[in-house]
């Protein structure tokens, strides 16, 4: 993924919380995932207007004792959500 | 030609047979299963004997299948396919992949792939004063925790014979079946009989067989138990939205844990402490 590029959910996802976890499922397919709060934030982030840089921009602000991990972590797990259908780039 | 329906999971299909060889095989697989309503069948399989050489042929038309074996194999063979077809219209609740035992009334659920090792454990909880309910096919109605299990004999394959006879020297000699490399162990030889029900689900027990490696009991959290089990759920297509809520259900309300284990008896305390 380039800093430009914009994800966004994909519509028919439900979630739902299990203990301090989420799980998103899509009732169409036989797809699941399951995921912490960080990731789950991470999520709601992929709107299709915000882009790579501003979600990792808006996470580094939150949590500074974390930056060089969120650089390294969100694009690799955006990454895989693209792979498994569950975003989509705008 | 004789016919017996076989009823299970709110699925129901025929099987018909001639021959004393083919009827020895229906009574020693399917004396458990409850019988079902000849208009409700939606399959129907043909098992005949082939007296030349103590062959059996099963057959069955839309989709046509056609195979011959002897009596053990056609045992394991007749029993895949029986589960295939029961599954494909079964609905009305989650058909998983799942062996199950259960003791006063409170059911414990083993869903595992093939080789996981929850055949081996069930046989060994069947034997420590639990009820075998399956080894196989474990039935959740929905909005229930009421559990239905596919009673046939546990298929005990070649890998894990080895430890069944290390742990239980003369089980495969008390009226068990021998399948190609493989055994089959009827319920009653299990101490199990019709009458005895799976009760309600108290626990998920998701087992993994490793031989060589320590042993480990560890709980699961409910979004690992739903993704779990959305692996191990056989009638997804079947069911409104894929079973999702359902599997949720059953993640938010039972406890469910990981068992490593390389020899029964390690088991052993942490199992009953469960049920």
């Amino acid at each position: 993924m380039i800093p430009e590029d914009k994800p966004r959910r994909k519509s028919g996802f439900h979630a739902e919380q299990l203990e301090d976890e989420v799980v998103l499922y899509h009732p169409s397919g036989n797809q699941i995932l399951q995921l912490n709060q960080t990731a789950y934030l991470i999520w709601q982030l992929c709107n299709g207007e915000r882009t790579l840089a501003a979600i990792l921009e808006l996470l580094q602000q939150a949590y500074p004792e974390a930056a060089g991990e969120i650089a390294a972590d969100v694009p690799e797990t955006l990454q895989d959500w693209l792979a498994s259908g569950c975003i989509e780039l705008t | 030609v004789k016919q017996r329906l076989l009823h299970f999971a709110n699925s129901t299909i025929a099987l018909e047979w001639s021959g004393k060889v083919a009827a020895r095989l229906v009574e020693f697989l399917f004396a458990d299963v409850p019988d079902g309503d000849a208009a409700q069948a939606h399959f129907t399989f043909r098992l005949s004997t082939l007296e030349a050489d103590d062959l059996l042929l099963l057959e069955s038309s839309s989709p046509a299948e056609r195979r011959q074996a002897k009596f053990g194999p056609m045992g394991v063979y007749l029993m895949e396919r029986t589960c295939y077809h029961l599954a494909d219209r079964s609905l009305g609740g989650l058909l998983l992949h799942a062996a199950c035992v259960s003791r006063d009334g409170k059911a414990l659920m083993l869903p595992g792939v093939s080789g996981s090792g929850k055949s081996t454990l069930a046989v060994w909880l069947s034997l420590q004063g639990y009820t075998y309910q399956t080894d196989e096919l474990t039935f959740i109605p929905t909005d229930s925790l009421t559990c239905q299990a596919l009673k046939r004999p546990v298929h005990l394959k070649r890998t894990v014979i080895p430890l069944v006879k290390a742990a239980f020297p003369d089980l495969l000699e008390r009226g068990c079946l021998r399948a190609g490399a493989g055994w089959l162990v009827p319920p009653a030889v299990l101490g199990s009989s019709p009458a005895d029900v799976a009760g309600e689900l108290q626990c998920i027990l998701f087992p993994h067989y490793n031989p060589d490696g320590p042993f480990e009991l560890s709980r699961l959290s409910g979004a690992s138990t739903a993704v779990a089990l959305t692996q191990l759920l056989i009638n997804a297509r079947n069911l409104p939205e894929h079973g999702f809520p359902e599997l949720l259900r059953l993640a938010r309300g039972l406890p469910a844990y990981q068992l490593t284990y390389g020899h029964c008896d390690q088991a052993s305390e942490a199992l009953r402490a469960l049920i």
